[in-house]
């Protein structure tokens, strides 16, 4: 500890502070304890229009007409917990590790029910409870809310950036930084239980919102006079893959006449989701460098710490990213088919902002932020909406 | 490198751009050859995976649970299914597994080319034979069960025992209900015509109108009755059955005149308790309008008892059939046998399945074309596994079935001379599981016998050349259940053919034929009109007996075994589609070409939009096919033109 503080001074000596570029000094250890929460309620279509997480079912008495058509208004949130530590391996070459915790994760149904035709056997409509207990009647219970996933390990995350343009004069000339990324996912996560109706497991395919192998190529410019370098531009372009992966076929254990699947199936099947590409936008805005005190963290040097990241920075940024088509793979075409339409081809719209508050230049070495992610808001197409609102503090050290 | 690593980029972003996913073909079209084995054996490797989806989402996740339900109704019956093996949910399997193979056994002495096929579907597909045994009998198990336990139900449910038109009918110098007498005491009762052509007063569904010429301020007055049920509402110990609880439930009245419904509070409504055991009601409508003048008006009567039935759920009392009664009003002029029975849509009522045929003078240059649009059970799934299946026999001709994957058969076809088939179902108590109980009384199984239809069909076109022909196959192979056919042949033969099971073995043997040509007595009904033609060159077919009427009347121990049109829920959907097809094949006369058949087909009154299963058009001089599937409605897509004579060259 005591040598992490005599050398945080050197933590940012020359680099930008912030972009899609920034690496940590070498050997340094960046560490970003985060907490998020998501809340998807809503999903694009493949016309672009909102609608529910689950299509409406329309349910028929054969011969009696419409029985009714249930709704399932569901929401599902995840509160997820991000350890990430990145590691300066050279000058301008970061490894990071990320290990995301699922802490919990909960279904909410909220079924909802329009009474179909007048059923002449009944002398009224079906409502909700008389459907369910037709229902049960042929052994199919109601589905109900699901909360699982309490501490559940996601696939940890391995990352390697290179700034590869530090060194050449063009660059160096035109205020211009470029990295390129790659980044990959080993499989520690847990699939969904198959039988429950409503569930979710934590794999990537679960989260939605990055792949298990990815390469980036970003690109930041810094802006001097007249923003007296308040302002700074970046772009990402990004591909992103997910892997196939087997899962076991729902056998109607628990839910008889919903998964019944397996019989015609096959006891397993495999998913190949759509790989992500796409770009990104970035605006960061530094909206207060704030006091360069002499601190002990710069051994008194008031000049030092006026290097250190501004007190208060804004972040801005829009991603497009599009989404190849999710293959499944099984015995039954029609079976496969019914879920591909739910995951054609499409792409989400994210808008996302991050207040970064540092401590660095009034000696605490610290640095705090609030995001929020918004998938909601520009429509998409063929994409769930997740939503997302995190925080999460940064402590730089360094050991040697 | 730089420029390879954006080539690498550009390719990523293209390489995800594709491949969009689409709807695998929900119809398929297979050409069988050899062996009967060898056919089904190339029918079950082909659609496997197909014929495994079908029989879990329409049968195992969707029937099956459905009709267990009855379980409790016919084991309170029938003492075969208290047994354990019946237990546990599998009731409506085994029930259906015995009965197709005891329908197998006798396809074994009759047409053992038939169950040959069946094995090789099952070994082709990898499905027991049991399995397969069920997916090509269920459609004839499942109609004749349905049957029998709809029957069950109306027997315990309250029903109409009289129904009146009150004003000045008595005095109006008109047979109103139609008995032959004029302004007698009850000339404003519905009558029923005895065997000995007597009437009395019970109330009887008629598929034209009931009584003509009401005055338009007479009242409507219905006697209403809740009967003690198949054994009463109490059990052997003298103990109330749960839920159950004898007596008409005011509140339940229903009343739709024409457009309009009345409900129980309505003014225009007023009932009393009525009958000596005061297990009946009195209902007094009176129009709050009065009725129109010269009119055809339709009226739809429901009601239910006071019992609570929580099993099967969701609790309900028991309530008759809706009843459509079409009467005219003063000044219409016709008689009763003269104004069908089609009644305004109750709203939520979808059509019966039909077919028809038209040649020379109702068809365009005088083509013969056969049409129909099957409609019955889709639950969301059959419509994905549709099939057209050529079967090219080493011995027999080449004919063609419309059906779905696993099923060696269809309920229509056509082959190489030009025959065609076409079948629906007509509810009947005639039927083999009726005709067991008459037998076997509480010991009786629920066993078919005969031919399924579908395999008569295929017997049918794999072995005969025309209507003649086609039409003695079809009475020797006997009748599982009540079937309205269709044949027609590429000479212009048209004729109509109700079957039933004739379990009272009855002179007639449950065989009815009729055809287009006035000129043949046997071709009219009592008042000189065709049975199913508004010309002498169409006729038209759908869910209800129009010559083999009534089907059965006669008593299965206590009860009174009732004609179709007393209780099948088919009965009034099925009169509807069938005086709607007429009105358009009327108003089509001597223009259907190809396109105007399809869009009578089309046409949004005549489609079930949620159990349609195919359509299919087919022009027998030609050898040609036009089939529409794949999508539900069936009616939805395009028509898709097939030459059977092009796939016989192949």
């Amino acid at each position: 500890m005591v040598s992490s503080t005599l050398f945080v001074i050197m933590l940012f000596p020359d680099v930008s502070w912030a972009g899609f570029t920034q690496t940590a000094p070498e050997n340094t250890f960046i560490i970003d304890q985060n907490i998020s929460f998501s809340l998807l309620k809503y999903r694009y279509d493949n016309f672009g229009n909102r609608t529910t997480l689950i299509d409406p079912i329309e349910r028929y008495e054969p011969g009696s007409g419409l029985q009714g058509i249930m709704i399932p208004e569901a929401q599902v949130s995840f509160l997820v917990s991000i350890s990430m530590i990145q590691y300066g391996l050279l000058k301008h070459l970061t490894l990071a590790v990320g290990i995301p915790v699922v802490l919990s994760t909960d279904i909410d149904l909220n079924l909802k029910w329009i009474p179909g035709d007048y059923q002449n056997t009944l002398g009224r409509s079906y409502s909700e409870d008389d459907f369910w207990a037709w229902a049960n009647s042929m052994g199919q219970p109601k589905p109900t809310d699901w909360h699982g996933n309490k501490g559940v390990l996601s696939d940890i995350i391995l990352g390697l950036r290179y700034r590869f343009s530090d060194d050449m004069k063009w660059f160096k000339k035109t205020g211009v930084r470029m990295s390129v990324q790659l980044m990959g996912a080993l499989p520690t996560s847990t699939q969904a239980d198959p039988e429950e109706v409503a569930s979710a497991g934590t794999t990537m395919w679960d989260l939605h919102s990055m792949g298990e192998l990815g390469v980036h190529l970003s690109l930041d410019k810094d802006f001097g006079d007249p923003l007296q370098g308040r302002v700074s531009l970046g772009l990402d372009l990004f591909y992103e893959a997910l892997f196939e992966h087997e899962y076991k076929t729902p056998r109607g254990t628990k839910n008889p006449l919903l998964l019944s699947y397996s019989s015609y199936v096959g006891d397993t099947y495999s998913l190949d989701p759509g790989d992500f590409s796409g770009l990104a936008l970035e605006l960061d805005v530094i909206a207060l460098y704030g006091p360069a005190l002499a601190s002990w963290l710069v051994k008194g040097d008031a000049g030092a710490a006026a290097k250190l990241p501004p007190m208060v920075s804004l972040l801005f940024r829009y991603t497009y990213t599009h989404l190849g088509q999710s293959d499944w793979k099984s015995q039954s075409a029609i079976w496969d088919w019914e879920r591909e339409k739910l995951w054609l081809p499409g792409h989400k719209n994210t808008l996302f902002a991050k207040m970064s508050i540092s401590l660095l230049r009034v000696g605490v070495p610290l640095q705090l932020y609030v995001a929020y992610r918004n998938q909601s808001w520009l429509a998409g197409k063929n994409c769930r909406a997740a939503d997302v609102i995190s925080g999460g503090l940064v402590i730089p050290a360094k050991f040697w | 490198m730089k420029k390879s690593f954006s080539v690498l980029f550009l390719v990523c972003f293209v390489s995800v751009s594709c491949q969009e996913a689409k709807q695998p073909p929900y119809t398929d079209v297979l050409v069988l050859t050899g062996s009967p084995y060898q056919q089904g054996f190339q029918h079950g490797k082909k659609l496997a995976s197909k014929i495994r989806s079908l029989y879990t989402t329409l049968l195992e996740t969707s029937l099956m649970p459905y009709l267990n339900r009855e379980q409790g109704d016919v084991a309170a019956f029938l003492e075969e299914y208290q047994k354990d093996e019946y237990s546990n949910g599998n009731f409506s399997y085994e029930m259906m597994r015995r009965s197709g193979r005891n329908l197998f056994e006798l396809l074994e002495k009759d047409h053992p080319e038939f169950a040959d096929e069946m094995r090789g579907v099952a070994d082709g597909s990898g499905m027991s034979l049991d399995k397969i045994i069920v997916m090509n009998t269920f459609a004839d198990t499942m109609l004749a069960f349905r049957s029998v336990t709809f029957f069950i139900k109306q027997l315990q449910a309250p029903r109409i025992v009289q129904f009146d038109f009150v004003g000045s009918v008595d005095s109006d110098g008109v047979d109103n209900n139609g008995d032959g007498q004029t302004d007698e005491e009850d000339d404003g009762t519905i009558k029923r015509q005895l065997p000995d052509g007597s009437f009395d007063t019970q109330y009887q569904p008629r598929p034209v109108a009931s009584m003509v010429e009401v005055p338009t301020d007479a009242s409507i007055r219905m006697y209403l009755y809740d009967p003690p049920g198949l054994s009463g509402f109490k059990d052997p110990n003298g103990e109330q059955k749960p839920g159950e609880e004898q007596g008409m439930d005011p509140e339940s009245i229903r009343i739709q005149l024409d457009d309009h419904l009345y409900t129980y509070g309505d003014p225009s409504i007023s009932t009393s308790v009525w009958g000596e055991d005061g297990m009946g009601l009195e209902v007094i409508f009176t129009p709050p309008d009065g009725l129109p003048e010269a009119s055809v008006v339709s009226l739809i009567i429901q009601a239910g008892n006071l019992s609570r039935i929580e099993n099967p759920p969701p609790v309900h009392a028991r309530f008759m059939r809706d009843e459509r009664i079409v009467f005219s009003t003063v000044g219409y002029g016709k008689k009763a046998h003269e104004i069908p029975n089609l009644g305004s849509w109750d709203g939520r009522s979808m059509p019966t399945s039909l077919g028809f045929g038209v040649r020379a003078s109702a068809s365009l240059y005088g083509a013969v074309r056969l049409a129909q649009h099957f409609a019955l059970l889709d639950s969301n799934t059959s419509h994905k596994h549709t099939v057209v299946l050529v079967h090219k026999p080493d011995n027999g001709k080449v004919h063609v079935t419309i059906g779905w994957a696993g099923i060696i058969w269809g309920f229509s076809g056509m082959n190489e001379d030009g025959l065609v088939f076409m079948a629906n179902p007509s509810d009947t108590l005639d039927n083999p599981l009726a005709g067991q109980v008459k037998r076997q009384v509480w010991l009786a199984k629920l066993l078919l016998d005969g031919t399924p239809i579908g395999l008569s069909g295929r017997d049918l076109l794999e072995n005969c050349s025309n209507v003649d022909d086609a039409s003695q196959t079809l009475r020797a192979d006997g009748s599982t259940f009540g079937w309205n056919v269709i044949l027609g042949d590429k000479t212009g033969e048209l004729r109509a053919v109700e079957m039933d099971s004739n379990i009272l073995n009855e002179d007639d043997g449950g065989f009815f034929q009729f055809e287009p040509d006035p000129s043949n007595a046997q071709n009219l009904d009592k008042y000189g009109q065709a049975f199913a033609s508004v010309g002498p060159d169409d006729i038209r077919m759908t869910m209800h007996f129009v010559k083999n009427v009534p089907d059965i009347d006669s008593k299965i121990l206590i009860f009174d075994v009732q004609p179709q049109y007393f209780w099948t829920s088919f009965y009034y959907r099925s009169l509807r589609t069938w005086n709607l097809l007429g009105r358009k094949i009327r108003q089509n006369y001597g223009k259907m070409d190809l396109k105007g058949v399809i869009d009578i087909l089309k046409s949004p009154e005549l489609i079930d939009q949620n159990d349609s299963m195919n359509a299919v058009v087919y022009e027998p001089q030609k050898g040609t096919l036009h089939y529409a599937m794949g999508q539900e409605p069936a009616t939805d897509g395009e028509f898709v033109t097939m030459d059977l004579k092009a796939v016989d060259d192949e």
